[in-house]
């Protein structure tokens, strides 16, 4: 390669580095146009968002598997229609063959926590309902026909929520923020409010 | 119990009350008042998914305005008897043409005309795209004249302020999609395909069985705040976390106190629905819903049509978006109401298709104005003075058919027209008009109303029309002024 073409080429790779700067609408860079000054960009771009909604499918899923229920013993809109079906696209899927929707909304709906909190509520309180009458598969460190829970099985019964909605161990911070629950609470109560305050947290929608 | 189960005991609840008692209510009954701050406009986009054709309802061409009988014969025209001209109305109508078969739908496009003319207009249009999913868009984007935001988002933005779900979507296919442009999320469809149970989703704890009592929730909800806030998440910068939590302990207290889950609740008391054993109630505009939408809770589109109606009447929405989907609604006895996939099923039987579908659309859009007009709203008018329906369709269908058929199947086709219902445009008017020898529609101008043979209408004129009459301005509007009452 001889010398005036490598220096041609060093100039023009110079001139399309320029013209890279210039911020937009000023018109194309040419010979005889001034350089701008800096080349920092206009707009900084978002940082990447680090979480995903748990949707429909994977939290349905989810809260069941954690409190062994299925379609039939969850979340029941009066008794009668399950609540993952009811509120198919406000928890994150996707209504194909009814509305034709082909991709899910790409945010949390307004009606979402809302959503998230009936589902939650309705599997807790089936659940406990469930242990109360027959062997216990959740909640067997209560009695959950006492008018009082002690401090700790309260704090035992949050452990084992955090495990199985969250799957990790809590901090004792966090126990002790379930154990107060059980203040003036009968253990019925005690076990389902715990149940929704665990399984509805950011983190049990957020991953 | 499965859905369609579920549905048909929804039905026997409606069919409780006794529509002729609430039916007589409504004459004499004052006026309700309307819930939203004065000022406000509404939009009610009816989405006639599969391609409407203009041709087959409020525009037809009558066999005898063709040139000849044999031309006529290989046209989308109509014999002269199959199409109605009410009183005082400048527009016609293809009439329900009562073709019996499997789809079953008495209501006549002809009364809706007798009953609407005044604030009917009929806009032509030639679309840009036969991809139903791509037209549907651009039918609610103007084909991107608003830098691709929606017609409902921008109507949201300008009417919105203040209201819990400004925009509201019960539509399906790409009448369901967001728009391209930035827009705050607020305005973004709340997007419901379940009518008949949405009132549920507005609370979090109510009505659901076995739940312990409010104060408990309360609690617990606050012991989740806190949980919340020592959080291994929190110390992770998250839009997405940050609009989950402004969503549930800002906007759902509203919601909850709002008490929308009896105000939209549209199931009624029944061994089926026992909404008293769960401490729900039956909204208190269901018997006058279900006087108005016999079928209310088993034909979706008139679920959707009640819901439309209050979630505007109760001030929480100002933009709502349906129409019929792809699964047709099935009554108990099982006859079926729609045609499979709407109108586009006019690839089998083009004229069966569209006579069903379009007498369906007419009979919610009439539904819906009649309650409409019963609701006091802005100093002595009616929620309808300050509402506009906007019929929204894929695009035509091709305009042709074998010599003398009468069952045949049809195409998609860019040319058509587009129906509007509004007291604030001018009403009893086509604008642009249809040659009988082509059965192709032509366009007019936009600020004088008057039909121009060379003007061609295009989305972004319909987008224009909207926003114009519902005081919604942007860079690139088209001037509709000859169109605005």
């Amino acid at each position: 390669m001889t010398r005036p073409f490598l220096s041609r080429a060093i100039g023009a790779f110079v001139l399309v580095s320029l013209a890279a700067c210039r911020p937009s609408g000023n018109g194309p860079a040419g010979p005889g146009t001034e350089p701008p000054e800096t080349c920092a960009p206009t707009t900084e771009a978002p940082a990447p968002e680090p979480l995903h909604w748990r949707r429909h499918a994977a939290f349905v899923t989810d809260v069941h598997a954690a409190l062994a229920l299925d379609a039939t013993t969850g979340c029941r809109e009066l008794d009668r229609t399950p609540c993952g079906d009811v509120h198919l696209v406000a928890l994150g899927g996707n209504d194909v063959f009814g509305a034709g929707q082909y991709e899910p909304v790409a945010r949390p709906l307004a009606t979402t926590p809302l959503v998230v909190d009936r589902f939650v509520l309705g599997a807790c309180s089936n659940r406990v309902t469930l242990d109360a009458e027959a062997t216990p598969v959740v909640f067997g460190m209560l009695d959950l026909a006492a008018s009082t829970v002690s401090r700790d099985d309260a704090r035992a019964t949050a452990s084992e929520l955090f495990r199985r909605l969250l799957r990790r161990d809590a901090t004792n911070e966090e126990l002790a923020e379930i154990a107060e629950l059980a203040e003036e609470t009968n253990a019925r109560d005690f076990a389902v409010a715990a149940c929704f305050a665990i399984g509805t947290t950011s983190e049990a929608v957020l991953y | 119990m499965n859905r369609r189960s579920f549905l048909r005991h929804l039905a026997t609840g409606a069919a409780a009350v006794s529509t002729a008692s609430a039916l007589s209510l409504l004459p004499f009954r004052s006026r309700a008042k309307a819930a939203p701050p004065p000022g406000r406009k509404f939009l009610f986009v009816i989405s006639a998914s599969g391609g409407g054709s203009i041709l087959d309802s409020l525009l037809p061409v009558a066999a005898s305005e063709v040139s000849t009988p044999a031309r006529a014969a290989t046209l989308l025209a109509f014999p002269d008897e199959a199409i109605a001209q009410p009183t005082g109305s400048a527009i016609r109508c293809v009439r329900n043409l009562r073709l019996g078969g499997t789809f079953s739908n008495d209501y006549d496009p002809a009364d809706f005309v007798a009953a609407h003319f005044r604030d009917l207009a009929v806009v032509t249009v030639e679309n840009t795209s036969v991809n139903h999913v791509v037209a549907q868009k651009r039918a609610i984007t103007g084909a991107g004249i608003d830098g691709g935001r929606t017609i409902m988002e921008a109507v949201a933005m300008r009417h919105g302020d203040g209201l819990l779900l400004p925009n509201v979507n019960l539509a399906s296919g790409g009448y369901l999609e967001p728009g391209d442009a930035p827009v705050p999320d607020r305005v973004r469809g709340e997007v419901v395909t379940r009518p008949e149970l949405f009132a549920s989703a507005t609370h979090g704890y109510r009505g659901i069985p076995r739940a312990p009592s409010a104060s408990v929730i309360e609690r617990a909800r606050s012991a989740r705040r806190n949980l919340d806030a020592i959080s291994p998440l929190a110390s992770r910068p998250s839009a997405l976390r940050d609009r989950y939590l402004e969503l549930r302990d800002e906007l759902a207290p509203g919601l909850e106190s709002a008490d929308l889950i009896t105000k939209l609740m549209l199931l009624s008391e029944s061994p089926d629905t026992p909404l008293s054993e769960f401490e729900l109630a039956q909204s208190p505009d269901g018997p006058a819903l279900a006087a108005q939408f016999p079928l209310l809770g088993v034909d979706r589109l008139q679920t959707q049509a009640a819901i439309a109606f209050l979630l505007v009447k109760h001030g929480v929405s100002c933009s709502v978006t349906f129409g019929p989907g792809f699964e047709p609604s099935f009554l108990p006895d099982g006859s079926i109401l729609d045609t499979p996939i709407a109108f586009d099923f006019s690839h089998n039987d083009h004229v069966t298709t569209q006579n069903t579908m379009w007498s369906r659309i007419f009979e919610v859009a009439d539904g819906l104005i009649r309650m409409l007009k019963t609701v006091e709203y802005d100093d002595g008018s009616t929620l309808w003075d300050a509402s506009l329906i906007y019929v929204a369709t894929d695009f035509g269908r091709s305009k042709e058919r074998p010599a003398g058929s009468l069952t045949f199947g049809s195409g998609h086709h860019l040319n058509n027209g587009n129906v509007f219902v509004s007291p604030r445009l001018k009403g009893n008017r086509v604008f642009g008009g249809v040659d009988p020898e082509t059965c192709l529609t032509y366009g007019f101008d936009g600020r004088t109303g008057e039909p121009r043979r060379d003007e061609v209408m295009r989305e972004g004129h319909l987008y224009s029309l909207v926003a114009h009459a519902l005081d919604v301005d942007f860079a690139g509007r088209e001037d509709m002024s000859g169109l605005l009452r």
